[in-house]
């Protein structure tokens, strides 16, 4: 009886989530995807996403994990707070990353010197990107974190005594042995990454055809009063969405012995 | 690189203090005593991976303190064995050879040929988890052994077998350790390991070595023992008992 008394609220907010998608799929007719699928924006605003999204996880991916392993080596002084302060951006607004980004590369700051270089962040395609490896890096720095702390120490030390050096116990035997963790978690932040408005909004700015992404073209498009192309957008979102949460159950399955 | 005698002089690390002790190369010496007596913690300060407060290791004419693990050239094989569970039984040997620097090609004849030489000719393919304890044993002490180490340090590698299968584990050992002429530190709680395998038994308590007992004989009171001043062992005037390996071969050191 308790058991079922416990499942109403599940059974009650999974009709919620049927009804949201619901809800957006019968704004707009097939005939009328399948001609707004074929726009240019819409076109633009998929690649966008996907190159942005893939970019910073890729940039996240080749700082965060071995950072994440020579994190779980240290054993220094200031470890808690170096932890705290690295996942900070888990639990910080990303509107409010955005706008300290925005400061931060802005003239008055590294923007100045930047723009000496030649290199412009702000309002354009790359800012968008350090936008969002700022977001999936905290999400690859944690599931990493726990993927080599998950690992019996035993594993790095007879390698060591096998003769391997350091760098080549962390690709031989440990990156492989952590694999599964650190690709859900990679799943996890190319999810939050392609989902990200808030400080995207505020680092590339929404301008159509060139920072706009599947999130910033569903704003756009509310925007100016075109539901059709906001609906589409949002809905090739959730499908995209829905195969990495696909992506990630696949990933966490208990591995079967080969 | 094989065949270098352990010296050990006054080990302090981890709950072990004051340990002097010899492993002649070719030699199998067995280390017991109770739980927490400090067993695995020997073996992990000789390997590197316990740091010692103080004392001397030498391997041959080498000074291993201060030597990185990966350095120091030794074999090393705990209750766990630690086989790599994304590698198939050919990878992890081939991972013990990377310190000989060979080729690809001479990498993976010279991992088949260990596997032949431990009996798993036939499933160099497999992985750990798809075979069966007493392979997986002789699979860690191929990858062990392959990268020819100076010194064999062993940490209850049998305890999970049947003694049956534990017996040809230990046969094989004893067939390899022979060969390769191997200094060999092991850790044991059975009897069946000082019987078989052992030239001496050194008994710790507390973390000092408190004797060093002929194999077979109990853990108390041996009349081949011979306390030095300070307490500890002097091993050159132990002598091997008869009943045990160590009656038909040379006193250490």
């Amino acid at each position: 009886m308790f058991l079922r008394l416990a499942l109403l609220p599940l059974l009650l907010f999974a009709l919620l989530v049927v009804a949201v998608i619901v809800a957006l799929g019968m704004r707009v007719e097939l005939a009328t995807v399948l001609a707004v699928l074929g726009s240019m924006e819409v076109r633009f605003a998929l690649l966008q996403s996907l190159g942005v999204s893939l970019a910073a996880l890729a940039i996240a991916l080749l700082l965060g994990v071995p950072g994440a392993w020579a994190l779980r080596q240290w054993r220094g002084r200031g470890r808690m707070l170096l932890e705290t302060v690295l996942d900070l951006p888990l639990v910080m607004p990303p509107l409010v990353v955005g706008v300290g980004l925005l400061f931060l590369f802005g003239r008055r700051m590294l923007g100045e010197p930047l723009a000496s270089l030649g290199i412009e962040l702000l309002f354009s395609p790359a800012g968008a990107v350090l936008a969002q490896a700022y977001i999936a890096m905290a999400v690859v720095l944690r599931s990493s974190v726990a993927s080599f702390a998950a690992l019996d120490s035993g594993y790095a030390a007879c390698a060591s005594t096998l003769g391997l050096k350091p760098l080549a116990v962390f690709v031989h035997v440990e990156l492989p042995m952590a694999m599964r963790g650190i690709a859900a978690g990679a799943v996890l932040a190319w999810a939050r990454a392609l989902g990200e408005f808030g400080a995207t909004l505020m680092v590339a700015g929404a301008t159509r055809l060139r920072t706009e992404t599947l999130p910033m073209a569903v704003y756009l498009n509310i925007a100016s009063g075109d539901t059709d192309t906001a609906v589409v957008c949002a809905l090739l979102q959730l499908l995209l969405a829905a195969g990495l949460l696909l992506a990630l159950r696949l990933l966490r399955r208990p591995e079967l012995p080969a | 690189m094989s065949g270098a005698a352990l010296r050990i002089r006054g080990l302090a690390a981890g709950c072990l203090s004051g340990i002097d002790l010899d492993v002649a190369a070719g030699s199998i010496v067995c280390v017991c005593g109770p739980s927490g007596a400090g067993k695995s913690t020997l073996l992990k300060a000789v390997a590197g991976l316990q740091p010692p407060v103080h004392g001397e290791v030498w391997l041959g004419e080498r000074d291993l303190l201060g030597v990185p693990v990966y350095a120091r050239g030794l074999g090393y094989v705990d209750q766990d064995l630690h086989l790599f569970p994304h590698l198939s039984l050919l990878d992890n040997v081939r991972l013990g050879l990377r310190r000989l620097h060979l080729g690809r090609r001479q990498e993976h004849e010279a991992a088949a040929h260990w596997l032949q030489r431990v009996g798993l000719g036939a499933l160099l393919a497999r992985r750990p988890v798809q075979v069966s304890g007493g392979e997986r044993q002789r699979a860690a002490l191929a990858r062990a052994l392959a990268g020819r180490p100076a010194l064999l340090l062993l940490d209850e590698p049998f305890s999970d077998l049947d003694l049956d299968t534990g017996n040809s584990v230990r046969d094989l050992l004893l067939t390899l350790q022979r060969e390769l002429g191997l200094a060999t530190l092991l850790v044991t709680h059975q009897a069946e390991d000082r019987a078989r395998l052992a030239d001496r038994v050194l008994w710790l308590r507390d973390g000092r070595l408190r004797e060093d007992a002929p194999p077979q004989s109990g853990s108390a009171g041996s009349a081949t023992a011979s306390m030095t001043s300070s307490g500890s062992i002097d091993t050159h005037t132990a002598v091997p008992a008869a009943g045990g390996r160590g009656a038909s071969t040379q006193p250490v050191a």
